[in-house]
């Protein structure tokens, strides 16, 4: 529930950004964000595509880690396509 | 994971339409229930704190679930004090997820900007709520944190938050009986406000009534037993007794005069969801600032390294979440999450129930996402007629 991995900003057109995470991209707004963003920084989205808040990148690294690996163990169990 | 899909998993809505009607409705969730295998191994404290980093968007309830669970299988009972300060942080999420649905999501299904000035102004007094209470950043430690009450500077933050209700979500004072309620949808001074009269234009205040019932309380024997034996499945698409259930706000307020009325009236559609949502909404608010008064400082305890298991449950903002957690010496060695969204949106849920046989209408998947708005899932959705 409510799980929310940290994107990375690759693109900002005024309000909208696109952001990358584990090889998805989407656009979403950074209206909601209480600072300015800039490319390479690790926003949290929430359902509804609006980036939340910014996440330092030190804890970015840790919570993109932590879902590598469970990412590789799903991969892992799921076997070859 | 499944190709092109969020690494937080979604949940994909197809919906069939025959003579008018949606004839069948298809769920089917991505949500990654691996997410908790790495978890084993951490120590419960570091465990449940890298919890709240994962599961952000309702961090407060997770980090709270996840303590009370971890308490339960040590033994540990925190006392009165820390459980006043958890009530205050869960009440600050729930306002603030309640009054961002209403704020960002319901403008957008009218076709109306979103109140993106509003949603700010609530962020910024309601989301680091805890900075205030627990400065060390340790509100979600089994045993308790370092409560440190700032009582002045909550109180800004509730009233800031307070304000900005009246005015950006009920236009005033939130309308809380019947003749109240009417009066506030036909003035439709806020988009909570015309979403529902919108609803009544368009004939669907009424839209997607299940007859789904309420999640009981569940004993707690049978619970723990269920999840120690699931294989995933039931975390998946639970159910109680062989029954889909429902959990969320307007379970929770069902009972209250308007809620009763709606429901009466027109059963358990979006209209009467809406109202729940909001019923909730201003009373949690006035709750909060209740708690707030009482409030005083405290060390919590201190968490031995225990072998057992254990059950934390909270009445988070959409519903009821459940965590359940094995401990070898301290370390966590099973982690286990019952969320709300797998009730509402079980196959045989409220979601489903709701929709099969509902009119189709010239748009049946606009008329989804108004249910599902209505019924407010932690993930991403998407609809698509089949």
């Amino acid at each position: 529930m409510c799980m929310a991995i940290p994107s990375r900003i690759t693109a900002i057109d005024g309000d909208m950004a696109t952001v990358e995470c584990f090889g998805v991209s989407r656009v979403v707004s950074l209206m909601l964000l209480p600072e300015p963003a800039a490319l390479g920084d690790y926003v949290i989205i929430q359902a509804g595509g609006f980036a939340m808040d910014k996440v330092d990148p030190a804890d970015a690294a840790k919570t993109l880690a932590y879902m590598a690996e469970v990412l590789a163990r799903t991969e892992a169990a799921d076997g070859p396509a | 994971m499944t190709e092109g899909l969020p690494a937080e998993g979604c949940i994909d809505i197809g919906l069939s339409v025959a003579d008018g009607r949606i004839a069948s409705v298809d769920i089917r969730n991505h949500r990654n229930h691996a997410a908790l295998v790495p978890l084993i191994g951490h120590s419960a404290e570091d465990g449940v704190r890298l919890l709240t980093r994962l599961y952000s968007v309702c961090r407060i309830a997770q980090g709270l679930a996840g303590a009370a669970a971890v308490e339960q299988a040590a033994g540990l009972r925190v006392g009165a004090i820390q459980d006043a300060a958890r009530s205050t942080l869960l009440m600050a999420e729930t306002v603030l997820e309640h009054a961002s649905r209403a704020a960002l999501d319901w403008p957008l299904l009218l076709g109306e900007p979103p109140d993106v000035a509003a949603v700010k102004i609530l962020r910024a007094a309601l989301a680091d709520f805890h900075r205030d209470l627990y400065p060390d950043g340790d509100w979600m430690c089994p045993g308790g944190g370092r409560l440190m009450v700032d009582g002045k500077a909550l109180a800004g933050r509730a009233m800031q938050a307070g304000r900005c209700l009246r005015e950006a979500v009920f236009g005033g004072e939130a309308p809380l009986n019947p003749e109240a309620w009417q009066q506030w949808v036909a003035g439709g001074k806020t988009p909570a406000a015309r979403l529902v009269a919108k609803l009544r234009a368009d004939g669907l205040a009424g839209f997607g009534a299940s007859l789904v019932t309420a999640l009981p309380d569940l004993d707690s024997g049978t619970l723990d037993a269920r999840l120690a034996a699931d294989d995933g499945a039931f975390a998946a698409r639970p159910d109680w007794l062989g029954s889909a259930h429902e959990t969320g706000p307007l379970t929770r307020s069902s009972n209250h005069p308007l809620v009763a009325a709606i429901l009466c009236e027109q059963g358990a559609g979006i209209e009467a969801r809406i109202a729940a949502r909001l019923v909730e909404l201003d009373l949690t608010a006035q709750k909060m600032q209740d708690y707030l008064l009482g409030l005083c400082n405290d060390n919590g305890s201190m968490l031995t390294l225990v072998t057992g298991h254990g059950l934390g449950i909270v009445e988070a903002a959409r519903g009821r979440l459940i965590h359940r957690v094995e401990l070898q010496e301290g370390c966590l060695a099973r982690y286990q999450i019952l969320a709300p969204t797998e009730w509402n949106f079980h196959p045989a849920g409220a979601l489903a129930q709701g929709l099969v046989g509902a009119p189709a209408g010239a748009d049946p998947a606009y008329r989804a996402r108004l249910l599902v708005a209505a019924l407010d899932p932690c993930v991403a959705t998407r609809v698509r007629v089949l």
